[in-house]
């Protein structure tokens, strides 16, 4: 595996340089995975003999189900696998563990670590397509494909122009170009620790939308040179000017309890509170990527209004991620180029 | 390693002498700094004999070096041994034979082993054993404190009189600024050096250890298991227990393991800013210049921290200051992949950093070139990059990289390049003149000599490499420009840019 031809795989890293046309891809076929989902049997064959494996060295309830269960639905077994109760334990390395599942044959790693950059370093280790399903601080694409999902379909109902070809609702790009552009989307919390913050602010920036992050200044990044997106610090400033709120979950296992003062302080400035979601105007739509610290990032009411797409976005997910996985595991090769973790850097000058 | 070597002549070379550092270093030539072309050099039972054009060989074995540079034996003055400890990612033997291959007649090994070079006792032994098996001359550094642990000075008097000439906490920064002021004190009274491993550990995110947490290991240790549990006292390290409740709520997160930059922000890795050297720094200047010792600012790597050292040396405080290689050939653009063999600290910074390390490098702030050698086991840089150990492995390929990026760039003549790599780093670290360091080649000065070949290319492979650190950042790549024979005290340990065999015999 470490020298010699190596086949020519894709993978998804990130969205930081996706290109855009893939994007457009993802979502569609994510919307026509949609349609499949209603049908009273909600399964296709298109990955019928794939093994897709789910490698989680960190908790998580909802992105390893909505994996694991995308990938049935595409009539994919699963490989499920936990750092807990595996030979982790015995000290075995995440090379050895992801080749020991590459060699048992499966077709694809789903991948969550708590390190930066850990499904880069899979992707050059196997020779197989790697999801990133949330690495450290760094990226969770599928979640801000998720997200974009969910939005496109809040904003494209409301252009209300049909789209006969896929029969699945209104489109998210027309002639006029996407409906996410010039969208206004703030996101609050802890951008500094957040990989969700990461994949949306690329992931946005690309479909046209103009992102600002909102934080307490500690927990912005403590550099922000290159970043496609403006930083502020006062929240109610800038909801007069939202469409959409990404509220983040405030990650103290992150060490975000290291720039705040106190829960109640931080509520106090920079929680979505029930009055201050009662000055957004009607349209103004609501998301969080779960798991929730109630009370503290965002009140309950305001998970339970109407304007919370917090269900809406665990049921893109899951769509989402079937058309990752299609289009991983089958894609003719190229496609997702972009994507890609690039040849090493040449050294020198 | 014993045994007389035959006489050698080195013929038709370019002889390249550094600036004088010593009076008696006024040779032949009048002690300028410059370079001799055609030269021919003489080398028997240790020593340069005769040095001029078209010497007679007169039994002595003949080495056509015409078109190769002839420099005083290369000192690094910064390397990492894993030995005692962790043996598998580099012992003296493997560390010294890189060393020579890499055109380096001495070395001064860096004392964070596991345990570390903290003692008499300690030093005695680790001393003895480089004698005995390294091929080239071995200096060990020692502690500033005991158990690098930031407070409790090592016997420091009784270390130098059994040879020590630099201390240094190395991987970690001297944070009490009591501790390194007496540490200064002791180092004046007794003409030693303190070296600097100058980042800031608080901004760095690594709790310093005398308040429950842990700073990096020779191994690599990040975690932050010191701090578990309420109050913060008790857990960790042998050496850091401490009774000092740490103000600092617990967190998981990871040290700092890149630049702080908005590019390394969007990778998601958490920063060793900028400020955390350029505080270290300027901290260092203040207790330098208020106790006049001789201190040193270990692998400089930002543009602030090169100012600060600039304005220091233009107002007489005695300090000097290292740059590594891989500073001056990489940004943290090479990042990109997370591949981990590019994490070291301080860390990689930006082209501009590396341009005013360039030109620090032309106008004299920078004394030496160090390579900071610090090796890692394949094992250990196959981790994912916020778990793998910092460290770059570089003693083999140092040289051929600074003069493609000093001499065939045009940025510094040859004279310069051979201060960089001898007489340079031999002053900092006191070595001038012991056993010939540092001395131009001149007739009585013991053979420390390193020949290269300019126009050799090759491509650096970790297969033939004797560094146990097989992950490094110049796998495959190509330079222009190589050692080709290193003589240590007159033995011919490199041949052609392999190791030669004790008592074997070229012809």
């Amino acid at each position: 595996m470490s020298s010699g031809q190596r086949r020519s795989v894709t993978h998804l890293l990130g969205t930081s340089g996706l290109d855009i046309s893939l994007v457009r891809r993802i979502l569609e076929e994510a919307r026509s995975f949609a349609e499949v989902l209603k049908r009273p049997v909600p399964l296709v064959p298109v990955l019928r003999g794939k093994t897709v494996a789910t490698v989680f060295y960190e908790p998580s309830t909802r992105t390893k189900l909505s994996f694991e269960l995308a990938a049935k639905r595409l009539s994919a077994d699963v490989l499920s696998f936990g750092a807990g109760g595996s030979s982790v334990e015995k000290g075995e390395s995440l090379k050895d563990t992801v080749s020991t599942i590459a060699a048992m044959g499966a077709d694809c790693i789903v991948i969550r670590h708590p390190d930066a950059g850990a499904a880069a370093r899979v992707a050059s280790w196997v020779d197989l397509p790697v999801v990133n399903a949330g690495d450290g601080r760094h990226q969770h694409p599928t979640q801000a494909l998720a997200d974009a999902f969910a939005l496109g379909e809040v904003l494209s109902s409301r252009h209300g122009e049909e789209d006969e070809r896929l029969g699945s609702g209104p489109a998210f790009w027309t002639d006029q170009g996407s409906v996410f552009r010039g969208l206004r989307l703030v996101v609050v919390g802890d951008i500094a620790h957040s990989r969700v913050a990461r994949s949306a602010v690329w992931l946005f920036d690309s479909l046209g939308a103009r992102v600002e992050c909102v934080g307490p200044p500690t927990l912005l990044p403590p550099a922000t040179e290159g970043w496609p997106c403006s930083f502020g610090f006062d929240l109610d400033d800038a909801l007069e000017r939202a469409d959409a709120v990404m509220v983040l979950r405030l990650q103290l296992e992150r060490g975000a309890s290291v720039g705040i003062c106190s829960l109640e302080e931080y509520r106090q400035l920079y929680g979505l509170t029930a009055e201050r979601a009662d000055r957004l105007g009607p349209d103004v739509v609501v998301m969080h990527p779960g798991p929730v610290n109630r009370g503290v990032e965002i009140d309950v009411e305001v998970l339970e209004s109407h304007r919370a797409l917090v269900s809406h976005q665990v049921r893109a997910g899951l769509v989402v991620r079937m058309a990752v996985l299609y289009l991983l595991c089958t894609h003719a090769q190229g496609d997702f180029d972009a994507s890609v973790g690039q040849e090493l850097q040449g050294i020198g000058v | 390693m014993s045994g007389e070597e035959a006489a050698v002549l080195l013929k038709g070379g370019t002889i390249v002498d550094p600036p004088p550092v010593l009076q008696s270093d006024r040779g032949s030539d009048g002690g300028e700094a410059g370079f001799v072309e055609d030269a021919d050099l003489l080398i028997r039972r240790g020593r340069v004999v005769e040095r001029g054009k078209g010497l007679a060989a007169r039994g002595a074995r003949v080495l056509d070096v015409s078109g190769m540079l002839v420099f005083p034996g290369f000192v690094d003055i910064h390397a990492h041994v894993r030995e005692p400890g962790a043996e598998y990612s580099e012992d003296l033997k493997s560390l010294t034979e890189a060393a020579v291959l890499g055109g380096y007649v001495g070395v001064v090994l860096m004392p964070n082993t596991d345990p570390p070079i903290d003692s008499v006792e300690a030093f005695r032994a680790m001393q003895a054993r480089a004698d005995a098996v390294g091929v080239c001359h071995v200096y060990w550094a020692a502690c500033v404190t005991r158990g690098r642990a930031g407070h409790g000075l090592t016997p420091m008097a009784s270390l130098a009189r059994e040879g020590v000439r630099l201390f240094t906490d190395d991987g970690a920064f001297v944070w009490d600024s009591r501790v390194m002021r007496d540490a200064l004190l002791w180092a004046k009274r007794l003409a030693v050096v303190v070296a600097d491993h100058a980042e800031d550990p608080w901004l760095c995110g690594e709790w310093p250890r005398a308040w429950g947490g842990e700073v990096l290991t020779s191994a690599g240790g990040l975690s932050n298991r010191g701090i578990e549990g309420a109050p913060w006292a008790g857990g960790g390290s042998r050496a850091g227990r401490s009774s000092v409740a740490s103000p600092y709520p617990r967190s998981e997160a990871a040290p700092g393991s890149a630049n702080e930059s908005g590019y390394t922000a969007s990778l998601g890795l958490a920063g060793r800013p900028r400020e955390a050297e350029k505080i270290a720094v300027e901290r260092d200047i203040v207790l330098c210049e208020a106790t006049g010792a001789r201190l040193h600012v270990m692998h400089v790597s930002a543009k602030e921290s090169v100012e600060a050292i600039h304005r220091a040396k233009e107002q007489g405080v005695p300090l000097t200051a290292e740059v590594t290689p891989h500073h001056l050939a990489l940004t943290e653009r090479a990042l990109k992949n997370f591949d981990p063999v590019y994490r070291v600290n301080p860390p990689l910074r930006t082209e501009a950093d590396r341009q005013a390390l360039l030109e620090a490098v032309c106008e004299g702030t920078i004394d030496a070139v160090a390579t900071d050698h610090a090796p890692h086991a394949q094992h250990l840089k196959e981790l994912p990059f916020e778990k793998a150990p910092p460290g770059i492995a570089g003693l083999e390929v140092a040289a051929a990289l600074c003069y493609e990026l000093l001499v065939e760039a045009g940025l510094v003549e040859l004279p310069r390049f051979a201060e960089l790599f001898s007489s340079g780093p031999a002053r900092v670290a006191g070595l001038i003149g012991n056993k010939g360091l540092g001395r131009r080649l001149e007739p009585g000065v013991e053979a420390n000599v390193t020949v290269f070949d300019p126009s050799s290319s090759w491509v650096y492979e970790p297969s033939r490499s004797a560094t146990k650190a097989k992950l490094t950042p110049w796998n495959g790549r190509k330079f222009c420009g190589r050692v080709v024979h290193t003589f240590v005290g007159g033995r011919h340990v490199v041949e052609r840019s392999k190791l030669r065999m004790e008592g074997v015999e070229a012809s």
